[in-house]
């Protein structure tokens, strides 16, 4: 389960990043900055001889204390980094490989979409379900619940579905926050 | 899955979409013939890049889609043979013939039986009208080649139909 997933264009500016909402998301962001030089760096190391393997994913980028950074860079050059949270049960490498691939495959849907403009932010509502569904239900004190009437008709299925799912582990679902995440006006759009 | 003569038949009539909506939309004084002339020239350029611009934004899409499973590309020769082979075999169920290059950033791509070309009487009749029907496939390779980060110029000639060639000029910033 990640933490943050980010979408970032070829001339590196977001297109799409989405967190867990915790005290401190650019934090989050902040990571997914720096891990850039990362996957460049390992970009070009493919075109030497060292790694043959000529694949889309790019595996972990770098660990730090408390988070795990992977990688992902599309043809296009389209980049998907994902945070994951390092005490979590180790995720299992094809794990995380199918994580991206669901993240490709939802992109390339929304590229192919006529009413999307390459280059823009993506605010496809099944993108954004696509990535909730990867990422951590942040769990909430017991007691406090999110007002039924403040969703609308799409959330208040999907909480449905949560809570439904998650009923049997005795956590309660998150709802609204979880759908839209703060998108980031702090990152410089750079258009080289 | 579908059949090649349902792209052709919708293109076709894209064409001849483009041409009659600016038509239409065109207004002149009919006093001066040699400005029309000349409007004429106008219109017609602004509708094959109008194909063009349709090309290059599918080209875009069709090209994340067809590379979601391939391997990176090594270099920009490795891209334009992906182009020949497997994209053009997708898109036109044929490989391009002829693939030549000066090695400093000019492709020639010769098709010789192409696709949207080949239900046109072969000889001289149609010649001059050629230029409409590659305009959309021009704008297909240089939406595909922009996609893999490749900015380019694409342009068509035709000789004799239905054999065409595509001239794609990489643009090194």
């Amino acid at each position: 389960m990640a933490v943050c997933v980010a979408v970032i264009a070829k001339e590196n500016y977001p297109l799409y990043i989405r967190s867990v909402p915790t005290e401190n998301e650019l934090k989050f962001h902040y990571m997914v900055h720096t891990s850039l030089d990362v996957v460049d760096e390992k970009i070009s190391a493919m075109g030497k001889a060292l790694v043959d393997q000529r694949e889309l994913y790019l595996g972990l980028l770098y660990p730090t204390e408390d988070y795990k950074v992977y990688g992902y860079v599309t043809n296009s050059k389209v980049k998907f980094v994902m945070v994951v949270d390092s005490s979590n049960t180790a995720l299992r490498d094809n794990e995380i490989r199918s994580m991206f691939r669901k993240l490709h495959n939802s992109y390339t849907d929304v590229m192919c979409n006529p009413f999307y403009n390459p280059g823009d932010r993506i605010q496809s509502r099944a993108f954004d379900g696509m990535v909730t569904s990867m990422m951590i239900q942040a769990r909430q004190p017991r007691g406090s619940c999110v007002s039924w009437l403040s969703l609308g008709i799409a959330e208040k299925v999907w909480v449905g579905a949560l809570a439904t799912h998650m009923g049997c582990l005795g956590l309660k679902s998150t709802g609204k926050e979880g759908l839209k995440g703060p998108l980031s006006s702090q990152w410089p759009r750079r258009r080289d | 899955m579908a059949d090649e003569a349902l792209f052709l038949l919708l293109h076709n009539e894209m064409v001849s979409g483009v041409y009659k909506s600016a038509e239409q939309g065109e207004v002149y004084v009919p006093g001066f013939l040699f400005h029309k002339e000349h409007h004429d020239l106008q219109e017609n350029g602004r509708c094959i890049t109008k194909l063009e611009n349709m090309g290059f934004r599918v080209g875009q899409g069709l090209i994340e889609r067809f590379t979601k499973d391939t391997a990176r590309f090594k270099d920009e020769l490795d891209i334009m043979k992906f182009i020949c082979k497997d994209f053009w075999t997708t898109v036109f169920k044929k490989q391009i013939d002829n693939l030549r290059t000066n090695h400093q950033g000019i492709y020639v791509l010769q098709d010789n039986k192409f696709r949207l070309l080949t239900q046109m009487s072969a000889g001289k009749q149609y010649l001059e009208h050629a230029s409409k029907y590659l305009a959309f496939t021009c704008g297909l390779i240089r939406g595909g080649l922009s996609n893999l980060g490749i900015k380019s110029i694409v342009t068509a000639e035709v000789s004799s139909m239905p054999a065409c060639k595509f001239q794609v000029m990489i643009q090194k910033l």
